[in-house]
């Protein structure tokens, strides 16, 4: 069952009682929200999404709910616990999404054992990963959101997930995070892309959702193997260009940007120096997009088309929902 | 001429409780020590050494002989002075250490 088929009085006394099972491909989180403007939110933004039934092993809890009594009424607030734990400081009220999204993504990087996870945007195409780890700032989430409207599948905005056993990625597509004018770049790009409302002033400044593409939320249990590892670095004006990273320095770049890798230990080790040696390893320099895009794909076709290394679940063998390590 | 740091007798090895994970990318080396948790980067001769040292145990002796002849050089003494402070670089780091004498 999906979100969506849910009627809304039914979701919101979910939401608000026993909590839901919400997959977003590579974990599953026990979901209870006891903020009543956050269930509309969170229907808007979820509905493809797969619920699970019968409830399986949750990778953690997610509550959402008010610091205090007083603070459902006088300049009410929201605060998320994560396996009930409160990580964060209250936010306003009116950003209960950003709170839930926060929430989403610490429950990862505070799993007590995960796969590795790196910090970086993700896509997928002919099911090869495009993995992109950048600092804030380097326009990493609007050229993720452009390319996931330009024939790549999305699996990530923000987290590349590893599986060990495997070397595959695997996909957590959410919604994409865009700050400032990065919202009319992409509606303009993608009419068909769906928003939520601006949140202002949050600690990212002002920013807006993108729902994750319809297909890459139907397809969040593929796994991709892997492709292209590119730094990518937004410079006003600057033309594209693009240098070859040395293995050491990509392997620099994702760990530099891993959420857990010193607690992987040789798994961590093995699993980025795999993947980097299957890769292409690139920076891209860019002002335009159109241009970086049509960059990215020359690069994609000419280390991920006929090599012979497995593009799909199936041609590898592999369950196409990979047990996650627990 | 700077002093060896080593004498050339000393008999050098990798620890064998935990095996160091190596991978060798053109002349740089990547080094896991799961005794540590620690990742290394290391240059041409360091991993050299490593990857020499986790074969089998040698002396200084045979390293300096073995540098000179990966880096196509003439023996010398400055080499050997070299090769030594990256042997000791790397016991500091705890990636080989001196076979214990009997």
């Amino acid at each position: 069952m999906l979100v969506g088929e849910l009627p809304s009085a039914e979701l919101e006394l979910r939401l608000r009682g026993n909590g839901l099972h919400l997959t977003t491909g590579a974990f599953t989180t026990h979901l209870t929200i006891d903020v009543a403007p956050l269930v509309d939110e969170f229907a808007a933004m979820y509905a493809d999404y797969p619920i699970e039934e019968p409830a399986g092993i949750d990778d953690f809890a997610v509550r959402i709910g008010s610091p205090s009594l007083l603070r459902r009424y006088f300049r009410p607030q929201v605060v998320n616990w994560i396996d009930d734990e409160q990580l964060i400081e209250p936010l306003p009220l009116d950003q209960a999404l950003p709170c839930l999204e926060s929430a989403l993504n610490l429950g990862v990087a505070y799993l007590d054992v995960s796969p590795l996870v790196v910090h970086s945007a993700v896509l997928e195409r002919d099911g090869r990963a495009l993995v992109m780890p950048a600092p804030s700032g380097s326009g990493k989430s609007t050229l993720c959101a452009a390319l996931a409207w330009s024939g790549w599948r999305l699996m990530s905005d923000e987290m590349t997930v590893f599986c060990f056993e495997t070397g595959r990625i695997l996909a957590n597509p959410r919604p994409v995070s865009l700050k400032n004018q990065a919202v009319e770049v992409i509606r303009a790009r993608a009419p068909q892309a769906r928003f939520s409302r601006t949140y202002r002033a949050t600690t990212k400044g002002d920013i807006a959702y993108m729902q994750a593409p319809p297909d890459a939320v139907a397809r969040c249990h593929e796994s991709a193997g892997p492709g292209l590892l590119i730094a990518p670095m937004f410079r006003r004006g600057a033309p594209t260009t693009v240098r070859e990273l040395t293995h050491v320095e990509a392997f620099r770049w994702l760990t530099d940007n891993a959420v857990n890798y010193a607690s992987m230990l040789q798994f961590g080790f093995d699993t980025v120096t795999d993947f980097i040696e299957q890769s292409g390893l690139y920076a891209l320099t860019y002002s335009d997009l159109d241009d970086a895009i049509a960059t990215i794909a020359q690069l994609h076709a000419r280390h991920c088309l006929a090599d012979g290394v497995p593009t799909s679940d199936a041609a590898s063998g592999l369950d196409p929902r990979p047990a996650i390590d627990i | 001429m700077q002093a060896p740091l080593v004498v050339a007798s000393r008999i050098w090895q990798c620890t064998d409780a935990f095996p160091l994970a190596i991978r060798s990318w053109g002349d740089d080396y990547m080094v896991f020590n799961p005794l540590s948790g620690h990742t290394h980067v290391l240059d041409y001769v360091g991993g050299l050494m490593v990857r020499t040292l986790s074969a089998s145990e040698r002396t200084s002796a045979e390293l300096h002989q073995l540098v000179a002849t990966e880096l196509d050089l003439p023996p010398s003494d400055d080499l050997d002075a070299q090769v030594d402070q990256v042997l000791a670089q790397l016991d500091e780091n705890g990636l080989i250490e001196p076979v214990p004498a009997c």
